[in-house]
Protein backbone atom coordinates (compact mmCIF):
# COMPACT_ATOMS: atom_id res chain seq x y z
CA UNK A 1 0.00 0.00 0.00
CA UNK A 2 1.05 3.60 -0.64
CA UNK A 3 2.79 4.78 2.56
CA UNK A 4 0.94 8.14 2.58
CA UNK A 5 -2.41 6.39 2.26
CA UNK A 6 -1.34 3.96 4.96
CA UNK A 7 -0.48 6.82 7.29
CA UNK A 8 -3.78 8.59 6.64
CA UNK A 9 -5.77 5.41 7.25
CA UNK A 10 -4.04 4.79 10.57
CA UNK A 11 -4.61 8.41 11.63
CA UNK A 12 -8.31 8.07 10.72
CA UNK A 13 -8.59 4.83 12.64
CA UNK A 14 -6.93 6.43 15.65
CA UNK A 15 -9.32 9.39 15.60
CA UNK A 16 -12.33 7.11 15.20
CA UNK A 17 -11.21 5.09 18.22
CA UNK A 18 -10.92 8.29 20.26
CA UNK A 19 -14.42 9.33 19.20
CA UNK A 20 -15.87 5.92 20.11
CA UNK A 21 -14.07 5.95 23.46
CA UNK A 22 -15.44 9.43 24.18
CA UNK A 23 -18.95 8.35 23.21
CA UNK A 24 -18.83 5.17 25.37
CA UNK A 25 -17.46 6.96 28.43
CA UNK A 26 -19.95 9.84 28.10
CA UNK A 27 -22.81 7.39 27.69
CA UNK A 28 -21.69 5.35 30.66
CA UNK A 29 -21.17 8.40 32.94
CA UNK A 30 -24.39 10.08 31.77
CA UNK A 31 -23.27 13.30 33.44
CA UNK A 32 -23.37 16.99 32.48
CA UNK A 33 -19.61 17.25 33.07
CA UNK A 34 -18.86 15.07 30.04
CA UNK A 35 -21.38 15.42 27.20
CA UNK A 36 -21.13 12.96 24.31
CA UNK A 37 -20.07 13.79 20.74
CA UNK A 38 -23.63 14.35 19.55
CA UNK A 39 -24.33 16.92 22.29
CA UNK A 40 -21.15 18.81 21.34
CA UNK A 41 -22.11 18.66 17.66
CA UNK A 42 -25.52 20.03 18.57
CA UNK A 43 -23.97 22.89 20.55
CA UNK A 44 -21.67 23.61 17.62
CA UNK A 45 -24.60 23.74 15.20
CA UNK A 46 -26.52 26.05 17.48
CA UNK A 47 -23.60 28.47 17.86
CA UNK A 48 -23.00 28.36 14.12
CA UNK A 49 -26.64 29.05 13.30
CA UNK A 50 -26.80 32.05 15.62
CA UNK A 51 -23.64 33.42 13.99
CA UNK A 52 -21.88 33.65 17.37
CA UNK A 53 -19.34 30.95 16.50
CA UNK A 54 -17.85 32.80 13.53
CA UNK A 55 -17.74 36.17 15.26
CA UNK A 56 -15.73 34.74 18.14
CA UNK A 57 -13.54 32.47 16.03
CA UNK A 58 -12.64 35.43 13.82
CA UNK A 59 -11.88 37.66 16.80
CA UNK A 60 -9.50 35.06 18.21
CA UNK A 61 -7.94 34.29 14.84
CA UNK A 62 -7.23 37.99 14.23
CA UNK A 63 -5.52 38.29 17.61
CA UNK A 64 -3.47 35.18 16.91
CA UNK A 65 -2.34 36.56 13.54
CA UNK A 66 -1.52 40.01 14.92
CA UNK A 67 0.45 38.66 17.88
CA UNK A 68 2.21 36.11 15.68
CA UNK A 69 3.32 38.66 13.08
CA UNK A 70 4.52 41.12 15.74
CA UNK A 71 6.38 38.42 17.68
CA UNK A 72 8.06 37.02 14.55
CA UNK A 73 9.14 40.44 13.25
CA UNK A 74 10.48 41.82 16.52
CA UNK A 75 11.84 38.49 17.74
CA UNK A 76 13.68 37.78 14.47
CA UNK A 77 15.22 41.24 14.29
CA UNK A 78 16.47 41.03 17.88
CA UNK A 79 17.56 37.41 17.52
CA UNK A 80 19.60 38.05 14.37
CA UNK A 81 21.21 41.14 15.91
CA UNK A 82 22.17 39.17 19.05
CA UNK A 83 23.54 36.30 16.98
CA UNK A 84 25.80 38.67 15.06
CA UNK A 85 26.96 40.89 17.92
CA UNK A 86 28.51 39.14 20.87
CA UNK A 87 28.74 42.16 23.19
CA UNK A 88 25.10 43.06 22.60
CA UNK A 89 24.20 39.45 23.24
CA UNK A 90 26.07 39.33 26.53
CA UNK A 91 24.23 42.48 27.59
CA UNK A 92 20.73 41.40 26.57
CA UNK A 93 21.02 37.74 27.55
CA UNK A 94 20.07 38.21 31.26
CA UNK A 95 16.91 40.10 30.22
CA UNK A 96 16.07 37.27 27.91
CA UNK A 97 16.50 34.64 30.62
CA UNK A 98 14.32 36.72 32.93
CA UNK A 99 11.61 37.17 30.31
CA UNK A 100 11.68 33.48 29.39
CA UNK A 101 10.98 32.59 33.02
CA UNK A 102 8.13 35.01 33.72
CA UNK A 103 4.83 33.11 33.51
CA UNK A 104 2.53 34.14 30.65
CA UNK A 105 -0.19 34.96 33.15
CA UNK A 106 1.97 37.55 34.94
CA UNK A 107 2.79 39.35 31.70
CA UNK A 108 -0.91 39.42 30.75
CA UNK A 109 -2.08 40.72 34.12
CA UNK A 110 0.61 43.40 34.22
CA UNK A 111 -0.13 44.46 30.63
CA UNK A 112 -3.81 44.93 31.50
CA UNK A 113 -2.97 46.87 34.67
CA UNK A 114 -0.43 49.14 33.00
CA UNK A 115 -2.05 49.66 29.62
CA UNK A 116 -5.72 49.09 30.37
CA UNK A 117 -8.17 46.46 29.23
CA UNK A 118 -7.69 47.11 25.53
CA UNK A 119 -6.79 45.32 22.33
CA UNK A 120 -3.23 46.69 22.19
CA UNK A 121 -2.47 45.44 25.71
CA UNK A 122 -3.94 42.04 24.89
CA UNK A 123 -2.02 41.53 21.65
CA UNK A 124 1.13 43.09 23.07
CA UNK A 125 1.06 40.75 26.05
CA UNK A 126 0.72 37.69 23.83
CA UNK A 127 3.52 38.86 21.52
CA UNK A 128 5.76 39.58 24.50
CA UNK A 129 5.26 36.03 25.70
CA UNK A 130 6.41 34.65 22.38
CA UNK A 131 9.24 37.07 21.51
CA UNK A 132 11.91 35.47 23.77
CA UNK A 133 11.42 32.07 22.09
CA UNK A 134 11.75 33.59 18.64
CA UNK A 135 14.85 35.52 19.76
CA UNK A 136 16.55 32.39 21.09
CA UNK A 137 15.79 30.35 17.96
CA UNK A 138 16.88 33.03 15.47
CA UNK A 139 19.98 33.87 17.54
CA UNK A 140 21.03 30.25 17.09
CA UNK A 141 20.38 30.65 13.36
CA UNK A 142 22.42 33.83 13.02
CA UNK A 143 25.31 32.19 14.85
CA UNK A 144 25.37 29.34 12.37
CA UNK A 145 25.59 31.58 9.28
CA UNK A 146 28.31 30.35 6.95
CA UNK A 147 31.24 32.83 6.89
CA UNK A 148 32.39 31.55 3.49
CA UNK A 149 29.11 32.49 1.86
CA UNK A 150 29.17 35.92 3.50
CA UNK A 151 32.69 36.49 2.14
CA UNK A 152 31.50 35.57 -1.33
CA UNK A 153 28.72 38.15 -0.97
CA UNK A 154 31.26 40.78 0.06
CA UNK A 155 33.62 40.02 -2.84
CA UNK A 156 30.75 40.27 -5.31
CA UNK A 157 29.50 43.49 -3.65
CA UNK A 158 26.01 42.18 -2.92
CA UNK A 159 25.07 45.10 -0.70
CA UNK A 160 22.72 44.97 2.29
CA UNK A 161 19.42 44.07 0.67
CA UNK A 162 20.79 41.42 -1.68
CA UNK A 163 22.82 39.82 1.10
CA UNK A 164 19.79 39.73 3.39
CA UNK A 165 17.43 38.29 0.81
CA UNK A 166 19.70 35.83 -0.99
CA UNK A 167 22.37 34.92 1.55
CA UNK A 168 21.11 35.42 5.10
CA UNK A 169 17.39 34.67 5.03
CA UNK A 170 17.69 31.36 3.11
CA UNK A 171 20.19 30.13 5.69
CA UNK A 172 17.80 31.14 8.48
CA UNK A 173 14.81 29.41 6.87
CA UNK A 174 14.91 26.26 9.06
CA UNK A 175 15.08 28.47 12.15
CA UNK A 176 12.14 30.57 10.96
CA UNK A 177 10.16 27.40 10.30
CA UNK A 178 10.91 26.10 13.77
CA UNK A 179 10.02 29.42 15.44
CA UNK A 180 6.80 29.68 13.43
CA UNK A 181 5.64 26.18 14.28
CA UNK A 182 6.20 26.39 17.99
CA UNK A 183 4.94 29.98 17.83
CA UNK A 184 1.55 29.38 16.33
CA UNK A 185 0.62 26.67 18.84
CA UNK A 186 1.88 28.61 21.84
CA UNK A 187 0.27 31.88 20.75
CA UNK A 188 -3.25 30.63 20.30
CA UNK A 189 -3.25 29.11 23.76
CA UNK A 190 -2.11 32.38 25.31
CA UNK A 191 -4.63 34.38 23.27
CA UNK A 192 -7.41 32.37 24.94
CA UNK A 193 -6.09 33.42 28.33
CA UNK A 194 -5.98 37.15 27.47
CA UNK A 195 -9.51 36.87 26.16
CA UNK A 196 -10.69 35.14 29.29
CA UNK A 197 -9.11 37.81 31.50
CA UNK A 198 -9.94 41.00 29.71
CA UNK A 199 -11.75 40.90 26.39
CA UNK A 200 -15.45 40.82 25.55
CA UNK A 201 -15.26 38.55 22.53
CA UNK A 202 -13.25 35.65 21.18
CA UNK A 203 -13.10 31.95 21.98
CA UNK A 204 -11.50 32.58 25.39
CA UNK A 205 -14.33 34.93 26.35
CA UNK A 206 -16.97 32.39 25.28
CA UNK A 207 -15.27 29.60 27.22
CA UNK A 208 -15.28 31.82 30.28
CA UNK A 209 -19.00 32.54 29.75
CA UNK A 210 -20.00 28.89 29.34
CA UNK A 211 -17.76 27.91 32.23
CA UNK A 212 -19.96 30.11 34.44
CA UNK A 213 -23.04 28.44 32.95
CA UNK A 214 -21.41 25.03 33.39
CA UNK A 215 -22.13 24.29 29.73
CA UNK A 216 -19.37 21.80 28.90
CA UNK A 217 -20.84 20.92 25.48
CA UNK A 218 -20.45 24.48 24.19
CA UNK A 219 -16.98 24.81 25.74
CA UNK A 220 -15.90 21.69 23.85
CA UNK A 221 -17.63 22.93 20.70
CA UNK A 222 -15.58 26.15 20.70
CA UNK A 223 -12.39 24.32 21.55
CA UNK A 224 -12.74 21.78 18.76
CA UNK A 225 -13.73 24.45 16.23
CA UNK A 226 -10.62 26.46 17.00
CA UNK A 227 -8.32 23.44 17.04
CA UNK A 228 -9.69 22.66 13.60
CA UNK A 229 -8.85 26.15 12.37
CA UNK A 230 -5.31 26.00 13.75
CA UNK A 231 -4.72 22.60 12.16
CA UNK A 232 -5.92 24.01 8.85
CA UNK A 233 -3.45 26.88 9.17
CA UNK A 234 -0.69 24.34 9.84
CA UNK A 235 -1.56 22.10 6.90
CA UNK A 236 -2.68 24.61 4.30
CA UNK A 237 -0.48 27.63 5.09
CA UNK A 238 2.63 26.74 7.08
CA UNK A 239 3.46 23.38 5.54
CA UNK A 240 3.08 24.46 1.87
CA UNK A 241 5.14 27.55 2.68
CA UNK A 242 7.88 25.43 4.15
CA UNK A 243 7.78 23.01 1.25
CA UNK A 244 8.16 25.92 -1.17
CA UNK A 245 11.17 27.35 0.63
CA UNK A 246 12.79 23.94 0.82
CA UNK A 247 12.32 23.04 -2.86
CA UNK A 248 16.06 23.27 -3.63
CA UNK A 249 16.85 20.71 -0.93
CA UNK A 250 14.63 18.08 -2.47
CA UNK A 251 16.58 18.33 -5.71
CA UNK A 252 20.06 18.51 -4.21
CA UNK A 253 21.89 15.36 -3.29
CA UNK B 1 53.19 52.02 -9.42
CA UNK B 2 53.90 51.79 -13.13
CA UNK B 3 51.18 52.86 -15.52
CA UNK B 4 50.47 49.30 -16.59
CA UNK B 5 50.29 47.88 -13.08
CA UNK B 6 46.72 47.12 -12.07
CA UNK B 7 47.56 46.25 -8.48
CA UNK B 8 50.46 46.89 -6.15
CA UNK B 9 50.67 45.00 -2.89
CA UNK B 10 53.01 45.89 -0.10
CA UNK B 11 52.28 43.77 2.96
CA UNK B 12 54.81 44.60 5.64
CA UNK B 13 53.44 42.13 8.13
CA UNK B 14 50.44 40.03 8.94
CA UNK B 15 50.17 38.23 12.26
CA UNK B 16 47.57 35.90 13.71
CA UNK B 17 46.94 35.33 17.38
CA UNK B 18 48.20 31.82 17.99
CA UNK B 19 45.99 29.40 19.88
CA UNK B 20 48.53 28.87 22.67
CA UNK B 21 48.99 32.63 23.15
CA UNK B 22 51.56 34.75 21.41
CA UNK B 23 51.47 35.51 17.73
CA UNK B 24 52.11 33.67 14.50
CA UNK B 25 53.80 35.60 11.71
CA UNK B 26 52.01 34.73 8.48
CA UNK B 27 53.51 37.27 6.09
CA UNK B 28 56.50 39.53 6.35
CA UNK B 29 57.63 42.10 3.78
CA UNK B 30 55.80 40.74 0.79
CA UNK B 31 55.68 43.16 -2.13
CA UNK B 32 54.67 42.58 -5.69
CA UNK B 33 52.69 44.20 -8.45
CA UNK B 34 50.54 42.79 -11.20
CA UNK B 35 50.91 44.01 -14.77
CA UNK B 36 47.65 44.64 -16.52
CA UNK B 37 46.30 41.72 -18.58
CA UNK B 38 48.89 39.23 -17.38
CA UNK B 39 48.41 35.88 -15.72
CA UNK B 40 50.34 35.48 -12.47
CA UNK B 41 50.58 32.29 -10.44
CA UNK B 42 51.57 32.18 -6.80
CA UNK B 43 53.27 29.02 -5.57
CA UNK B 44 54.85 28.14 -2.26
CA UNK B 45 54.88 25.53 0.48
CA UNK B 46 51.59 24.51 2.15
CA UNK B 47 50.41 26.85 4.84
CA UNK B 48 52.85 29.60 3.88
CA UNK B 49 50.16 32.26 3.71
CA UNK B 50 49.04 32.17 0.09
CA UNK B 51 45.34 32.18 0.90
CA UNK B 52 45.92 34.86 3.54
CA UNK B 53 47.54 37.02 0.87
CA UNK B 54 44.54 36.61 -1.42
CA UNK B 55 42.15 37.45 1.40
CA UNK B 56 44.07 40.66 2.04
CA UNK B 57 43.96 41.60 -1.66
CA UNK B 58 40.21 40.94 -1.73
CA UNK B 59 39.65 43.19 1.26
CA UNK B 60 38.32 40.30 3.36
CA UNK B 61 41.15 40.69 5.86
CA UNK B 62 42.00 44.24 6.84
CA UNK B 63 44.01 43.47 9.96
CA UNK B 64 47.47 43.80 8.46
CA UNK B 65 50.30 46.26 8.25
CA UNK B 66 50.90 47.54 4.74
CA UNK B 67 48.92 48.82 1.82
CA UNK B 68 47.23 47.54 -1.31
CA UNK B 69 46.85 49.86 -4.24
CA UNK B 70 43.99 49.01 -6.58
CA UNK B 71 41.90 51.60 -8.39
CA UNK B 72 38.35 51.71 -7.07
CA UNK B 73 37.07 52.15 -10.62
CA UNK B 74 38.33 48.65 -11.39
CA UNK B 75 36.42 45.48 -10.63
CA UNK B 76 38.06 42.72 -8.63
CA UNK B 77 36.38 39.36 -8.31
CA UNK B 78 37.24 35.87 -7.13
CA UNK B 79 36.97 32.15 -7.66
CA UNK B 80 37.38 30.45 -4.31
CA UNK B 81 38.77 27.05 -3.49
CA UNK B 82 35.26 25.80 -2.81
CA UNK B 83 32.75 26.93 -5.44
CA UNK B 84 30.80 28.93 -2.80
CA UNK B 85 27.59 28.93 -4.80
CA UNK B 86 24.32 29.63 -3.01
CA UNK B 87 22.73 26.16 -2.78
CA UNK B 88 19.20 27.64 -2.71
CA UNK B 89 19.60 29.47 -6.02
CA UNK B 90 19.95 27.93 -9.47
CA UNK B 91 23.17 28.16 -11.47
CA UNK B 92 21.81 31.02 -13.54
CA UNK B 93 20.49 32.86 -10.47
CA UNK B 94 23.87 32.47 -8.81
CA UNK B 95 25.58 34.05 -11.78
CA UNK B 96 23.02 36.84 -12.17
CA UNK B 97 23.15 37.72 -8.48
CA UNK B 98 26.82 38.61 -8.89
CA UNK B 99 25.95 41.25 -11.47
CA UNK B 100 25.50 44.80 -10.31
CA UNK B 101 21.91 46.01 -10.39
CA UNK B 102 22.55 48.04 -13.53
CA UNK B 103 23.62 44.94 -15.46
CA UNK B 104 21.02 42.45 -14.33
CA UNK B 105 19.77 41.68 -17.83
CA UNK B 106 23.12 41.30 -19.50
CA UNK B 107 23.38 38.54 -22.10
CA UNK B 108 24.95 35.44 -20.59
CA UNK B 109 24.27 32.85 -23.29
CA UNK B 110 27.79 32.90 -24.72
CA UNK B 111 29.39 32.59 -21.31
CA UNK B 112 27.20 29.63 -20.35
CA UNK B 113 27.87 27.99 -23.71
CA UNK B 114 31.61 28.50 -23.52
CA UNK B 115 31.70 26.89 -20.08
CA UNK B 116 29.39 24.06 -21.11
CA UNK B 117 26.75 25.08 -18.59
CA UNK B 118 23.92 25.65 -21.03
CA UNK B 119 22.00 22.53 -19.99
CA UNK B 120 22.33 23.08 -16.25
CA UNK B 121 21.36 26.75 -15.99
CA UNK B 122 18.20 25.86 -14.07
CA UNK B 123 19.89 23.28 -11.83
CA UNK B 124 20.62 23.84 -8.16
CA UNK B 125 24.31 23.57 -7.16
CA UNK B 126 23.53 20.42 -5.16
CA UNK B 127 22.65 18.68 -8.42
CA UNK B 128 26.04 19.43 -10.00
CA UNK B 129 29.33 17.54 -9.96
CA UNK B 130 32.31 19.35 -8.43
CA UNK B 131 33.70 20.08 -11.89
CA UNK B 132 30.44 21.67 -12.99
CA UNK B 133 30.12 23.66 -9.78
CA UNK B 134 33.65 24.98 -10.36
CA UNK B 135 32.66 26.01 -13.89
CA UNK B 136 29.61 27.78 -12.48
CA UNK B 137 31.93 29.65 -10.10
CA UNK B 138 34.07 30.64 -13.10
CA UNK B 139 30.95 31.81 -14.94
CA UNK B 140 29.98 33.96 -11.97
CA UNK B 141 33.43 35.52 -11.79
CA UNK B 142 33.61 36.30 -15.52
CA UNK B 143 30.01 37.53 -15.74
CA UNK B 144 30.92 40.71 -13.87
CA UNK B 145 33.64 41.53 -16.45
CA UNK B 146 36.43 41.80 -13.90
CA UNK B 147 39.60 43.79 -14.41
CA UNK B 148 41.33 41.56 -11.88
CA UNK B 149 40.38 37.96 -11.21
CA UNK B 150 41.71 36.30 -8.08
CA UNK B 151 41.70 32.48 -8.06
CA UNK B 152 42.47 30.34 -5.02
CA UNK B 153 43.34 26.84 -6.22
CA UNK B 154 40.22 26.68 -8.35
CA UNK B 155 41.00 23.24 -9.80
CA UNK B 156 42.15 21.39 -6.71
CA UNK B 157 40.72 17.89 -6.12
CA UNK B 158 39.46 17.46 -9.68
CA UNK B 159 40.61 14.53 -11.80
CA UNK B 160 43.34 15.35 -14.33
CA UNK B 161 41.12 15.32 -17.40
CA UNK B 162 38.54 17.63 -15.84
CA UNK B 163 41.19 19.98 -14.47
CA UNK B 164 42.78 20.06 -17.93
CA UNK B 165 39.49 21.08 -19.57
CA UNK B 166 38.80 23.72 -16.97
CA UNK B 167 42.28 25.21 -17.40
CA UNK B 168 41.70 25.49 -21.14
CA UNK B 169 38.35 27.21 -20.49
CA UNK B 170 39.95 29.59 -18.02
CA UNK B 171 42.77 30.49 -20.43
CA UNK B 172 40.40 31.16 -23.30
CA UNK B 173 38.10 33.33 -21.14
CA UNK B 174 41.08 35.18 -19.70
CA UNK B 175 42.38 35.89 -23.23
CA UNK B 176 39.03 36.97 -24.64
CA UNK B 177 38.13 39.25 -21.71
CA UNK B 178 41.69 40.59 -21.39
CA UNK B 179 41.50 40.69 -17.62
CA UNK B 180 44.38 40.29 -15.21
CA UNK B 181 44.55 37.02 -13.30
CA UNK B 182 46.22 36.08 -10.05
CA UNK B 183 46.01 32.43 -9.14
CA UNK B 184 47.27 30.51 -6.15
CA UNK B 185 48.15 26.91 -6.92
CA UNK B 186 49.96 23.93 -5.44
CA UNK B 187 50.47 22.47 -8.85
CA UNK B 188 53.79 23.54 -10.43
CA UNK B 189 52.79 22.10 -13.77
CA UNK B 190 49.61 24.12 -13.74
CA UNK B 191 51.62 27.26 -13.08
CA UNK B 192 53.92 26.41 -15.99
CA UNK B 193 50.91 26.04 -18.28
CA UNK B 194 49.04 29.20 -17.32
CA UNK B 195 51.38 31.84 -15.97
CA UNK B 196 53.14 34.77 -17.57
CA UNK B 197 54.80 35.27 -14.27
CA UNK B 198 55.29 32.98 -11.29
CA UNK B 199 55.65 34.39 -7.80
CA UNK B 200 57.41 31.95 -5.48
CA UNK B 201 56.76 32.44 -1.78
CA UNK B 202 58.94 31.21 1.08
CA UNK B 203 57.76 29.09 3.98
CA UNK B 204 56.01 30.98 6.78
CA UNK B 205 56.27 33.90 7.28
CA UNK B 206 55.67 34.32 3.59
CA UNK B 207 57.97 36.60 1.69
CA UNK B 208 58.90 36.89 -1.96
CA UNK B 209 61.51 34.25 -2.76
CA UNK B 210 61.65 34.56 -6.50
CA UNK B 211 59.79 35.92 -9.48
CA UNK B 212 60.00 34.03 -12.75
CA UNK B 213 58.88 35.36 -16.10
CA UNK B 214 57.74 32.91 -18.75
CA UNK B 215 58.07 34.54 -22.15
CA UNK B 216 56.47 31.92 -24.39
CA UNK B 217 52.76 32.74 -24.93
CA UNK B 218 50.45 30.20 -23.27
CA UNK B 219 49.02 29.02 -26.59
CA UNK B 220 52.48 28.11 -27.91
CA UNK B 221 53.55 26.04 -24.92
CA UNK B 222 53.82 22.35 -25.73
CA UNK B 223 54.17 19.54 -23.24
CA UNK B 224 57.96 19.58 -23.64
CA UNK B 225 58.12 23.25 -22.64
CA UNK B 226 55.85 22.68 -19.66
CA UNK B 227 57.82 19.65 -18.49
CA UNK B 228 61.04 21.52 -18.89
CA UNK B 229 59.76 24.52 -16.95
CA UNK B 230 58.34 22.32 -14.20
CA UNK B 231 61.66 20.55 -13.88
CA UNK B 232 63.56 23.83 -13.76
CA UNK B 233 61.34 25.16 -11.00
CA UNK B 234 61.77 21.96 -9.01
CA UNK B 235 65.54 21.76 -9.55
CA UNK B 236 66.03 25.32 -8.48
CA UNK B 237 64.68 24.07 -5.18
CA UNK B 238 62.09 26.79 -5.30
CA UNK B 239 59.13 24.49 -4.82
CA UNK B 240 58.42 21.17 -3.17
Amino acid sequence: MNPTLHRILIALLSLTCLLVLWWVVADWLDDRSLPGPEAVAQALMQEARSGELFVHLMATLMRVIAAFVIAMLIGSAIGIALGLNQTLNQFVDPWLVLLLNIPALVIIVLAYIWFGLNEAAAIGAVALNKIPNVVVTLREGARSLDPHTSEMARVFKFGFYKTLRHVVLPQLQPFFASAMRSGISLIWKIVLVVELLGRSNGVGFQIHLYFQLFDVATILAYTLAFVFIMLSVEYFVLQPLEKHSRRWRAKST
Amino acid sequence: MAATDILTANIRSKVFDAAEGGVMHAISNLSFSLKSQTFTCVIGPSGCGKTTTLRILLGLDQQFDGDIRFSSSHIMTAVFQEPRLLPWRTVEQNVRLALSNANTHVELNDLFKELGLDDVRQYYPGELSLGMARRAALARAFAVMPDLLILDEPFVSLDDATAERLRAMLLSLWKSTSCTALMVTHNVEEAAMLADEIIVLSARPATLLNKITLDVPQADRDSAYIQDMTLKLRQAGLVE
